[in-house]
């Protein structure tokens, strides 16, 4: 299995002082107001040597991870219910400080803590495989089944008589036309999908639906809101949402050519190609609105963020620009 | 990397119910107690840190320690993914963000609980103003009653403490 290991040379490599002067080098120039005196600075102690660079980007990084919270909700809503939950913890900590309960205490934080924690078995902590953003890996499985991971998933795995996964989030492709394959089991939140033939299929699931699509033979599978069973074959591909309802389309090919790295857009929009794209990039991308709904074709390396930024400002009247690193900005292009 | 399979044996013939004990004695809960025992032991079993302790006592701290530090994680998921769900009952289901947007913003807001717990109230204050509303250092400064130079003084030292959060954060993933 592997593992991305670029981060964690990271705290021998960058001393703490060097973090310290780019968290402050952000803290200048992040609202983009700083003095061209300012800027000079900033550029002069980046070029001092890679380590500034690395602790720059590092910083940058962090950034992006809370743009997501741009758009939804009102801050000072996320900012009262974050303090909330981190009371509720600071005490919940206690109970694991103090010297224990006696028995009587102990039915009470019984009912208390149950009552706290609600019912979500469905919350995973530490999987068997776990990818990270724009990482794909390739298993073999015990009888010779090749097991593929996209971007940002995490399963459990267990082989014995038969292979059974566990999908938490993200997405797998299972082909064991190869093979001379046990019958395999996905578990997901919405259904369990099973096979005990030579098969080809992915699952994709997130907290809101799950995607089965089956390219080669036949799955069959237990939806679990009802309890009922249905197959699917050869060029089906169901969608299936928490909310119980479902849809039967063809197959999408791009369920399965991120194995080959790539995906295809085929009259999509600009918006929605680079959104596709955001799950493979660790950074941020920003499309105006005067070009998101530009319609896009072509294969476009799912792994490789510049390659696709030079297909698209070849193709489409758009240039990109990097105004912080890990930032991809996408605009039209002036006309003069 | 599997740690030696013989020596984790003894460590679980010998420590694993009181393990759940101690557990049970805090969460007052025997299920919970089992689950969270045998997580620290799937743990402890599949870290990449060499495990060998020089004594019972030793062991135990470890494992107590590393315990606690899963109920923690995992309250702080529930509980935020609580929160979001909550949020969302609360807006039109045409508002909902995509699902990929959703993941990244349990991620996002996971990052903000343990990141907020760790910085004085003014610089959260800051740092929620400044980065998640993306206010400029002026505006930041005006609702504060503050001045510029100490929003920037806050911002840094917010976004160092996130560095040093991360990197710990990090070290813990490669490590499980």
């Amino acid at each position: 299995m592997t593992q991305q290991s670029s981060v964690c040379d990271l705290t021998k490599e960058v001393p703490d002082s060097l973090l310290l002067e780019a968290a402050e080098w952000f803290a200048v120039l992040r609202d983009g107001r700083a003095s061209s005196v300012e800027r000079e600075g900033w550029q002069i102690w980046l070029a001092t040597s890679d380590q500034h660079f690395f602790a720059w980007q590092y910083i940058e990084q962090l950034h992006s991870n809370f743009s997501s919270l741009k758009s939804c909700a009102q801050p000072d809503d996320i900012f009262q219910k974050i303090t909330v939950v981190n009371r509720r913890l600071i005490s919940r900590r206690k109970f694991l400080s103090s010297i224990g309960l006696v028995s009587l205490g102990a039915l009470i934080g019984s009912s208390v803590l149950n009552n706290q924690s609600g019912s979500l078995p469905w919350i995973v902590f530490m999987p068997d495989i776990r990818t990270g953003k724009g990482e794909i890996q390739n298993h073999s499985l015990a009888d010779g089944t090749a097991l593929w991971v996209n971007t940002r998933s995490k399963l459990n795995l267990h082989q014995g008589v038969d292979s059974r996964i566990q999908l938490f989030s993200g997405e797998i492709l299972i082909d064991s036309i190869k093979a001379d394959p046990v019958p395999i089991y996905i578990d997901t939140r919405l259904a369990i999908i099973n096979s005990a033939t030579k098969v080809c299929f992915s699952v994709y699931c997130d907290q809101n639906k799950a995607i089965i699509t089956v390219f080669e033979g036949d799955v069959q599978m237990t939806i679990a809101s009802d309890s009922t069973v249905q197959s699917l074959h050869t060029g089906q591909m169901l969608t299936l949402h928490s909310d119980g309802r479902s849809e039967k389309a063809s197959t999408d090919a791009n369920r399965r050519n991120w194995i080959q790295g790539s995906f295809t857009a085929n009259r999509i929009s600009l918006g929605t190609l680079l959104h596709e794209l955001e799950r493979y990039y660790s950074g941020f991308i920003s499309v105006s609105p005067a070009v998101s709904d530009l319609e896009v074709y072509g294969n476009f390396p799912i792994q490789d963020m510049n390659t696709v930024i030079k297909m698209l400002e070849s193709t489409l009247p758009v240039k990109a620009s990097r105004p912080l690193p890990g930032w991809i900005k996408i605009e039209a292009i002036k006309t003069v | 990397m599997i740690n030696d399979s013989l020596y984790f044996k003894t460590l679980y013939v010998e420590h694993n119910n009181w393990l759940k004990r101690w557990l049970q004695g805090r969460l007052g809960c025997h299920e919970s107690a089992a689950d969270f025992a045998q997580d620290t032991f799937i743990r402890l079993m599949t870290t990449t840190r060499k495990v060998q302790f020089d004594s019972g006592n030793e062991a135990r701290a470890y494992l107590k320690k590393t315990a606690k530090n899963l109920c923690i994680n995992r309250w702080r998921q529930q509980e935020i993914e609580r929160a979001w769900i909550e949020t969302l009952q609360c807006t039109s289901e045409e508002l909902h963000p995509s699902p990929e947007h959703q993941v990244a913003v349990l991620a996002a807001l996971e990052q903000l609980s343990q990141l907020l717990e760790r910085l004085p109230e003014k610089t959260a204050r800051a740092f929620m103003l400044a980065i998640v509303c993306d206010l400029t250092d002026q505006q930041v400064a005006n609702e504060m009653g503050i001045s510029d130079r100490m929003v920037r003084k806050h911002v840094a030292k917010a976004m160092l403490a996130c560095a040093r959060l991360s990197i710990q954060n990090t070290v813990h993933t490669l490590l499980e």
